[in-house]
């Protein structure tokens, strides 16, 4: 009894820091409708900035507490807010994510240029201070995060229930011009939320960092557990988030003290966030069909096919060129390049043309590789063989989470991507236990790789387009548009999301099968689940909408650690213009490419 | 005024002919030699960013010191580890010219832990530049690093081994997590590769490549154990393993467990600590409640720092906490501060703190190629197989070539970079069977056991990851 109750204590220890994060989230969403996935890293930075004034240049703890959570904090939720998030009100819902990853990738740059790693402890609060409640001890620093976890909770429900200024932020959030009618000013109301929001957000890495120590990513992935807390309350209700996040806490202590410690148990224990997530979203009513508007936008002008046969045979004909030109590694390089870049065009599939944002698209590429890997053969086939074993993974997943749609869909896709890496990538199914495979390449040199490559993307490209231009492109077009309208003309809006879903999984599959065999060794940790964030970002950037748009961003995938390797000294300031330029160029669905389709028709005009 | 300069005098010469009278013969060619015979890098001066660029000359040789196209005639000073190797074999295979050859090191430098390895290309750079100055060359070679960052990446890894392939004759002191990435390539073009120590099962098979740190996962030494329980011999009833949930932590866990338990080590608790949990607390509780008096954990220094504060906080005191030698490091004391006083780490290699000639110049020269810089275990390793690489290639003669190489790396089974490591069976990839346990008390590393060398025990097969 003595035990559970110790382990019940530090449950809602671990809760009360996942609601203070939670809390956090919850606020931006329910005020200004964005997803905040850079919430960590602002986190993160600003305990980095707390332990600069704490404990580097001495200043009282509660001083630096101050100035970091009043001050800084919600001074930099202002700057977002003002620079990226304002210009987003409205967009889809995969713009306000890349936003979202841009701040991310920034901040951890420059959290990594400001402060290169070395020791940094950091004291934990009122350290001489605890309880003893039964064998176990409940430290100073305990109190204070469940203290600050029951104050932000009620602090919320209060300002969003009981003020006017709450009140006023919640009607912004769900029609702005008609509360700007009453008077409210929904700038200087989403501001104040998104400084809030900060200032949790900085609170909550404050609280954590003497458990979890200074780092740049693992500070900055803790927010997923926390958004799993946050789907409880369905991103809007903060007493519910707040149970959700004792709830995960209590779950998780319980796992350590009473699951059995075999591979399949550890694995379990790892994945049990991606579970509650995903209970949670299944026991979600189904989204409702939006209706009373189109949602259209414009995408770039789509080839015919014969303009596509001499697109392929000219891009075809530039990389012989190259293959001819450059030395063996330059090759390897561009032919992974090319394979990120029929990753994209699986996202060009889905979600430049279906509207489907998915953050889990890496974890087929996995699932394509480990089938090559597992198949042990350098025939062609194995490639055909991976891509249907992503199919019909993607299937499966499609018809469990395509019951919801939009922000709550990309969330599943996540913790879709966050469970295959526990319980299926790791496992010995998969990559085995030692986590690597080694795969027979289908042909030896990198030379022969690029040629290769291209030619796999060039016909991938080409197939992109023509179903774009057929009758499933047409229909995916109209789903994503209005799937309403799709619905009241008969059309099966479901069977053709799945079908869609499952062709993009095939075609990351295919790339999965084709990375595989040019690295020859593939392990767990190449389809992690960070990597999905990266490769949503390059897709927006280049362009989620054209075949262009995914060479492009295939080649900035590759570049950027080789550039980050390269160049160091500039490595932080790379990725922070990265994040910047992710936040700017957000707005613009059909990204980089697009600037130079424009400059193209105005010439040609 | 000038007696008191020449009883000074005479002082300074009675001190360094007694400190001379310690000097292996290596330190005696050291002060023997002129500095500057090929070394590029200056006492007070601050090299560039070595290691982070692709494909970078870490070391170069002093304007018109050496000509690469023209092999070093002088002769080798007295005491060199070159010996007296003077041929003239010239571009014998790739990477390789009469005046020079080129090594190649590859480390993780960036990724998610900016720096990780980069002590063993700070190592290999400083032994590049020691050897370059002071001990001659190999039958009329000076040495070249290039260096190379393997981006904590498999892919990485994979890579910068394709470009180090055509660009250098071998492979040095590298040091990477994700090393599973290189093998195919390093196989494919038959480079040699002399690693600090290789991570991966798949790395370790590769036929072209050797760890110094020789370590195979189901190979562990009774000696480890052993030691424990002499040192503890009143908890070794009640043990407890906890590890990160990553790849080489599990399984080297699981080995060594294995192993201990087999050497009489009683275990009432063994968890797996995913990387995503966030509370210890837990993880303590459970160690209270199993009455675990010694506790074992494998996986980042980091992770180690958290648990122990979490044990700290809970008033829980185990009579010891073993951890592997990543934990042997500066930043783990500045980190942990006195919540990992105590820490028992257990090495196969020589302590910082003693005296040991070759330990002492890898500080020395690790000090003029990257200022301010800690000695590390990984360091040590890659000193210790750019020692390795230099020996062999001298033993190997005028006549370099990668398979001869190889060849000659396959029979060193003993190598001990002159007491600076236990003995590596590198040739046979056998784990050593020497270790040596290091206290952390007061802030400060001392040897806990034995009381000195090391103690070697049998190698116990696991079957655990082989």
């Amino acid at each position: 009894m003595t035990a559970l109750l110790a382990y019940t204590i530090f449950g809602l220890v671990t809760g009360g820091a996942y609601a203070v994060v939670a809390g956090g989230l919850v606020l931006t969403y329910s005020t200004s409708k964005v997803f905040n996935v850079g919430h960590g890293a602002i986190g993160m930075v600003m305990a980095f900035l707390y332990w600069e004034l704490a404990e580097n240049r001495g200043l009282p703890q509660w001083l630096a507490l101050l100035i970091v959570v009043g001050g800084c904090a919600p001074l930099f939720g202002l700057l977002v807010e003002r620079f990226v998030m304002r210009r987003l009100a409205g967009a889809p819902v995969g713009i306000t994510l890349v936003a979202g990853v841009g701040v991310l990738v920034g901040l951890i740059g420059a959290a990594q240029a400001i402060w290169p790693p070395q020791a940094r402890p950091v004291r934990p609060f009122l350290d001489q201070y605890g309880v003893h409640i039964g064998q176990s001890f409940v430290s100073g620093h305990d109190l204070v995060t469940l203290a600050c976890a029951v104050l932000v909770a009620g602090g919320l429900y209060l300002l969003l229930n009981r003020t006017r200024t709450g009140l006023a932020m919640r009607a912004c959030v769900d029609a702005p011009e008609l509360a700007a009618l009453y008077g409210t000013r929904p700038h200087r109301l989403s501001a104040l939320s998104w400084a809030i929001g900060s200032a949790l957000a900085a609170l909550g890495g404050i609280l954590l960092t003497p458990v979890v120590q200074l780092d740049y990513v693992t500070m900055t992935l803790l927010v997923i557990t926390a958004y799993t807390a946050a789907l409880v309350g369905r991103l809007r209700s903060l007493p519910w988030t707040f149970v959700g996040a004792l709830g995960l806490g209590l779950v998780q202590s319980y796992a350590v003290a009473y699951l059995p410690s075999s591979p399949f148990w550890i694995a379990f224990r790892a994945a049990i966030p991606a579970l509650l997530l995903f209970v949670v979203l299944l026991a979600m009513p189904q989204s409702p069909l939006r209706i009373g508007g189109v949602r259209g936008s414009r995408g770039v002008a789509v080839p015919n096919a014969v303009t596509t046969g001499v697109g392929a045979g000219l891009f075809l004909g530039a990389v012989v060129v190259l293959a001819l030109l450059v030395d063996s590694v330059v090759a390897g390089q561009l032919a992974l390049a090319l394979v990120f870049g029929i990753v994209l065009l699986s996202m060009v599939l889905l979600t430049g043309y279906g509207g489907v944002v998915s953050l889990g698209q890496f974890t087929f590429v996995g699932v394509g590789a480990v089938t090559v890997a597992r198949l042990g053969s350098s025939s062609p086939v194995t490639l055909l063989v991976g891509a249907l074993v992503a199919a019909a993974v993607g299937a499966l997943i499609a018809l469990t989470v395509l019951r919801v749609s939009g922000l709550y869909l990309a969330l599943a896709t996540l913790g879709f991507a966050q469970l295959m890496d526990k319980l299926v990538l790791q496992s010995p199914i998969a990559f085995g236990v030692r986590g690597s495979l080694q795969v027979p390449p289908m042909v030896s040199s990198p030379t022969a790789q690029l040629l290769l490559a291209a030619g796999v993307f060039a016909l991938v490209g080409a197939g992109v387009l023509a179903i774009r231009r057929g009758r499933l492109g047409r229909r995916m077009i109209a789903v994503k548009d209005s799937s309403a309208a799709c619905a009241t003309l008969g059309m099966n809006v479901r069977w053709i999301r799945v079908g869609v879903f499952a062709l993009s999984a095939a075609i990351a599959g295919l790339a999965g099968g084709l990375f595989a065999q040019l690295r020859e060794t593939v392990a767990a940790s190449d389809f992690q689940l960070f990597n999905n964030l990266p490769l949503l970002l390059f897709a927006v950037i280049a362009g989620v909408t054209s075949v262009s748009g995914a060479a492009l961003g295939g080649l900035l995938l590759m570049l950027l650690p080789v550039l980050q390797s390269g160049f160091p000294a500039f490595a932080g300031a790379a990725v922070v213009l990265l994040g910047v330029a992710a936040a700017g160029l957000a707005r613009d669905p059909n990204g980089l490419v697009s600037w130079f389709f424009r400059a193209w028709s105005w010439r040609r005009a | 005024m000038h007696r008191r300069v020449a009883l000074i005098a005479l002082v300074v010469c009675a001190l360094v002919a007694g400190c001379g009278s310690r000097l292996t013969a290596e330190q005696r060619a050291a002060l023997v030699v002129p500095q500057g015979g090929g070394s590029g890098t200056q006492e007070g001066t601050t090299p560039g960013e070595d290691g982070a660029v692709p494909g970078s000359d870490g070391t170069a040789g002093q304007p018109g010191a050496t000509n690469p196209g023209q092999p070093n005639q002088q002769p080798n000073p007295p005491g060199s580890i070159a010996g007296g190797c003077q041929g003239t074999g010239g571009a014998t295979d790739k990477g390789v010219t009469a005046g020079e050859i080129t090594i190649a090191n590859i480390s993780d430098i960036s990724g998610p832990v900016p720096g990780i390895f980069q002590s063993a290309q700070q190592a290999t750079k400083a032994f590049v530049e020691y050897f370059n100055a002071t001990q001659g060359s190999v039958c009329g070679r000076k040495l070249k690093l290039v260096s190379f960052d393997s981006r904590t990446d498999s892919g990485g890894d994979q890579q910068a081994t394709s470009q180090a392939c055509e660009q250098a004759f071998a492979l040095v002191g590298s040091m990477s997590a994700f090393d599973q990435g290189g093998g195919p390539a390093a196989s494919a073009c038959g480079i040699p590769d002399l690693r600090a120590s290789t991570v991966t099962a798949q790395r370790q098979r590769t036929p072209v490549s050797f760890g110094v740190a020789s370590n195979v996962v189901n190979l562990v030494s009774s000696a480890g154990p052993d030691l424990v329980k002499s040192s503890f011999p009143g908890s070794v009833g009640a043990a407890a393993y906890l590890y990160l949930n990553a790849d080489a932590s599990a399984q080297n866990a699981k080995s060594m467990q294995k192993a201990a338990e087999a050497r009489g080590i009683k275990f009432v608790y063994s968890q797996a600590i995913d990387i995503t949990d966030v509370n210890y607390a837990p993880y303590v509780a459970k160690l209270k409640e199993t009455g675990a008096k010694i506790v074992y954990w494998i996986g980042s220094a980091q992770y180690a720092v958290r648990l122990q504060q979490a044990m700290r906080q809970q008033g829980y005191t185990p009579d010891a906490f073993i951890t592997d030698p990543s934990a042997y490091d500066p930043q783990y004391v500045r980190q942990g501060g006195a919540a990992v006083d105590g820490t028992v780490v257990y090495t196969n290699g020589a302590l910082f703190e003693e005296n040991n000639a070759q330990m002492a110049l890898y500080k020395q020269w690790l000090g003029r190629v990257a200022p301010g810089a800690a000695p590390s275990y990984f360091g040590m390793f890659a000193w210790a197989a750019a020692r390795l690489f230099v020996t062999t290639a001298a033993k190997v003669g005028p006549q370099l070539t990668r398979k001869a190489m190889l060849d000659a790396i396959r029979g060193v089974h003993d190598f001990t970079a002159e007491g600076m490591v236990a003995p590596q069976d590198v040739g046979g990839k056998r784990t050593s069977a020497c270790m040596t346990l290091v206290r952390l008390k007061g802030g400060a590393w001392s040897r806990l056991a034995p009381a000195s060398g090391y103690s070697c025990g049998s190698l116990i097969d696991t079957g655990v990851g082989g």
